[in-house]
């Protein structure tokens, strides 16, 4: 029983980091009205940086989290006006075929960053330095590594950081605007181009965050985009894929799951709870927890 | 040839088509008028399938439409055309009539693959069918342009010479002169008279009047899903609910 | 007209199969064997991505069952060649099926990643089904393929075995794509809401190229499994499935040439850029990109349109 709970404290630091990925997810849906491939690299551009900034460069931990997070964002959003607005200039009048050059143009970002990022950091794992109090928490007759409730913390704090922007920043407004209703958007004058910008850049930060995030409770390598991506999707799937609600409930259910399948069954299985709630989901209520089912005629 | 009867269709809660009941006799032109959102478009989506009804009938000589999907209602010998024109833009002219040619005819995909004297037949026979209709709009020159290349009406054209491709009985055109200028109105005018004399049936959704009061046998208005007046153009002219459903709009009196 | 193309094809073929008498270098006729490989499945996915517009990105998937269904049938089961290819054919087909039928509801990103995580169900499946696939290990010592007694066992037999089935594959490909059957695929992708109203069935459209590219994928991995005699779950990865994917639209999704031309370019490219493994990918990665700006429609496809350009111009037309 104590290594349930034990379980599920690190299930919920994980689901918060899968929150943070699909909150990515759902973001880059608004602003690209496409699922970003890249999102899983630049997840782990993060922790790499965050080893980085944290080994090589002596930085606190929060300077860590912040320098990441303003560097990914600036990467992000690099590519986003390089590779894919010209996508967007080019084809606005086959949403079809957009879709597809922006799938497999993110998938390119995504094979270029892993490469990138093997080829400047190496290929093996790497670990943080020991930024975490080794001595863990006690709650009672539960012990917690200091890690769980860090990364927690800082997941939930940027949420709501992420969650206020939105709601009461005059930015965040224009890019909610523009998530609802594009044409409206710009005759109000929203930028589109500006709009999107910034919801990539936002996205790419938050997904480098979440790397960094797990970087700090395990270590840096180069297949954790791939892990986390499908995953964050799954969770942004279950929540509803554009609600940000949504994004942060699918991923604590999605942990919640992930550990309890772990404390009961056996760990090997714990993927299979990702993707079969993936393709339950898609078969199901695609439309997710939150959101409401969209009638599709024909 | 076409019996619709009391018709519904509730979106959300709000009625969009309300008890409508008309029928289309077989080789008249009957036409579908009325203020903007009065349901045409609706009526149409639930006699080709792309709609279900809350309610009512649609009887297609002795066939019952309602729950058939679109395809199957296209291989009983309806078709259509669409508002938004919907060609298949990235292939030619003569693909675009190609894929409607199958309507009727049961291909199979071993006779497509392996190339059997029989598909070859039928290949033959279809494009020769293909050519005479891409003749019959005028729209012979452009047969291996791609659609897309096509200008405005030159597509409704296709639109429409794709729609008998499919050796439709009843042809159900949705605005078919949308943004048109006069002359074109006036090629799709003797088009749909053509097609009277091909034995096909029309039913078509207009906004124009002119070219309404010229080419119907018949008029059925709508006016917020519920039909208002029905009968010759003459008689629906003089109709007093149907001028007042148009007050504001552009008067029903054609010169 | 129409039989011009035969000669094309006949000259194309005979020119191929005369490749082995120019130069029996074993390494060179593998790569090439490899092509038509790949070629195969290319083949199959152009159909259901680049024709119907259907995103698959776990192709790989019907690419290992293919291989595993082969090479189990022939060693753990002692069965001939053609029993393991048709066995390849039948479960790839059903698997084909079994995820055509959920995938009507999907688009874009969401089928995309709907066929990721099946892939890697599949190839979870591989890793720890230990009794029948051998897990990481894999199969090994797969028979050299036996047709009518003869023993495909050089390099050569080999190549001209790919070769023929290579062609074969094409010619079915080809007698789809240009029949009139063939049209309800890009009319199924340009316009869903019409092509029913023209009588097509969508969702079995649909359904009919997935279980074509998957047979495909399925001949060409059971190809493959007798081609290495050795086959582990690392060959099928996302990597693979992406792999393909890059073939087809680096080639020219749509059109009838593009996978030959990809997978020509993409195994040679992978090949001769092997020792600088990562360069090599970094270069994909870029190249993809790049290849969305400037080059959407891929090789065969930018050619065609600046020829037709160019035609159009030289006939002073607009």
């Amino acid at each position: 029983m104590l290594e349930a709970l034990q379980q599920i404290a690190s299930g919920l630091a994980i689901g918060s980091v899968y929150a943070l990925v699909a909150l990515a997810f759902s973001l880059t849906v608004r602003a690209l009205s496409q699922i970003n491939f890249a999102t899983g690299e630049l997840f782990m551009l993060g922790a790499y940086l965050g080893v980085t900034f944290t080994a090589t460069l002596s930085m606190p931990l929060w300077a860590a989290v912040l320098a990441t997070a303003v560097s990914v964002s600036i990467i992000g959003v690099g590519f986003e006006k390089i590779a894919y607005q010209p996508l967007f200039r080019a084809n606005s009048n086959h949403p079809a075929r957009l879709h597809i050059l922006i799938i497999c143009s993110t998938i390119g970002t995504s094979i270029f960053l892993q490469n990138a990022a093997m080829l400047i950091w190496g290929a093996q794992a790497l670990p943080f330095p020991n930024v975490f109090d080794p001595e863990p928490i006690r709650l009672g007759s539960v012990i917690m590594p200091v890690e769980y409730l860090w990364v927690t913390g800082v997941a939930v704090f940027l949420m709501s950081v992420l969650n206020l922007f939105l709601q009461r920043t005059w930015i965040g407004k224009g890019l909610r605007a523009a998530a609802q209703d594009r044409e409206t958007a710009a005759l109000m004058g929203v930028g589109l181009a500006a709009a999107d910008s910034w919801t990539f850049g936002v996205s790419a930060g938050v997904s480098a965050v979440g790397g960094l995030l797990i970087g700090a409770m395990s270590f840096a390598y180069p297949t954790m985009g791939a892990a986390f991506v499908l995953k964050g999707f799954t969770a942004a799937i279950i929540g509803g894929l554009g609600s940000i609600r949504g994004a942060i409930l699918g991923g604590f259910l999605l942990g919640l799951a992930e550990s309890l399948v772990i404390a009961f069954v056996s760990s090997v299985y714990k993927d299979v709870v990702a993707f079969s709630l993936l393709l339950v989901f898609l078969q199901f209520r695609p439309s997710g927890l939150l959101l409401k089912p969209v009638e599709r005629r024909v | 040839m076409l019996e619709v009867s009391a018709l519904e269709k509730r979106f959300a809660g709000l009625s969009a088509v309300s008890s409508v009941s008309f029928s289309v006799s077989e080789g008249e032109i009957v036409s579908m008028i009325g203020p903007n959102g009065a349901g045409k478009t609706s009526v149409f989506n639930m006699v080709t399938g792309f709609y279900s009804p809350d309610g009512g009938s649609i009887r297609f000589r002795t066939h019952e439409l309602r729950g058939l999907p679109p395809h199957q209602i296209a291989r009983l010998g309806v078709a259509r055309t669409f508002q938004n024109m919907e060609v298949f833009g990235e292939m030619t002219v003569e693909d675009n009539m190609r894929v409607a040619c199958q309507c009727h005819s049961p291909v199979s995909f071993t006779g497509a693959v392996f190339r059997t004297g029989a598909t070859h037949r039928r290949e033959r026979e279809e494009t020769q069918r293909i050519g005479e209709l891409i003749e019959a709009v005028g729209l012979g020159q452009k047969r291996s342009l791609l659609a897309s290349q096509l200008a405005y009406g030159e597509q409704r054209r296709l639109e429409i010479a794709r729609a008998l491709a499919t050796d439709a009985r009843l042809l159900l055109l949705d605005e078919p002169t949308a943004g048109m200028s006069p002359t074109e109105v006036d090629e799709i005018l003797s088009l749909i008279g053509g097609l009277r004399k091909l034995g096909v049936t029309v039913f078509l959704i207009e906004h124009n009047m002119s070219l309404v009061m010229r080419v119907s046998d018949r008029i059925v208005v709508l006016d917020h899903g519920v039909k208002i007046a029905e009968g010759r153009p003459d008689e629906v002219q003089l109709n007093e609910s149907v001028r007042q459903a148009y007050l504001g709009e552009v008067a029903p009196l054609p010169c | 007209m129409r039989y011009a193309w035969i000669s094309w094809f006949a000259a194309a073929v005979g020119f191929l199969a005369s490749v082995p008498v120019l130069s029996d270098n074993p390494y060179t006729l593998h790569v090439l064997s490899l092509v038509g490989i790949y070629a195969i499945v290319a083949m199959g996915l152009n159909l259901v991505f680049g024709y119907a517009g259907q995103i698959s990105l776990g192709h790989a998937a019907y690419f290992a069952v293919g291989a595993y269904t082969s090479a189990l049938l022939t060693t753990s089961l002692g069965q001939p060649f053609a029993l393991g290819l048709l066995g390849a054919i039948a479960l790839s087909v059903a698997l084909g099926y079994l995820v055509g039928v959920p995938s009507l509801k999907l688009e874009g990103a969401y089928l995309a990643m709907a066929t990721i995580g099946f892939g890697e169900i599949v190839k979870m499946l591989l890793v720890n089904w230990e009794q029948v696939t051998g897990g990481p290990a894999g199969i090994s010592r797969i028979p050299h393929p036996e047709v009518v007694g003869i023993a495909f066992n050089s390099s050569v037999l080999k190549f001209y075995l790919v070769l023929g089935f290579a062609s074969g594959a094409f010619l079915v490909y080809f007698n789809l794509l240009r029949s009139h059957y063939g049209t309800r695929f890009v009319a199924v992708r340009d316009s869903a809401k019409a092509a029913s109203a023209m009588g097509i069935d969508v969702k079995r459209a649909k359904v009919q190229a997935f279980v074509f590219s998957a047979g495909f994928a399925g001949v060409a991995g059971a190809l493959y499994a007798h081609l290495n005699r050795y086959i582990a779950p690392d060959a099928f990865t996302l990597g693979e499935s992406i792999n393909f994917l890059i073939i087809v639209v680096v080639g020219g999704m749509g059109t009838v040439l593009g996978p030959l031309v990809g997978a020509t370019i993409i195994v040679y490219l992978r090949e001769t850029l092997q020792i600088l493994k990562h360069y090599n990918m970094l270069i994909y990665g870029l190249m993809l990109m790049v290849l969305m700006v400037f080059m959407p429609r891929g090789l065969v496809g930018t050619t065609r349109l600046l020829a037709a350009r160019w035609r159009a111009r030289a006939d002073g037309q607009n």
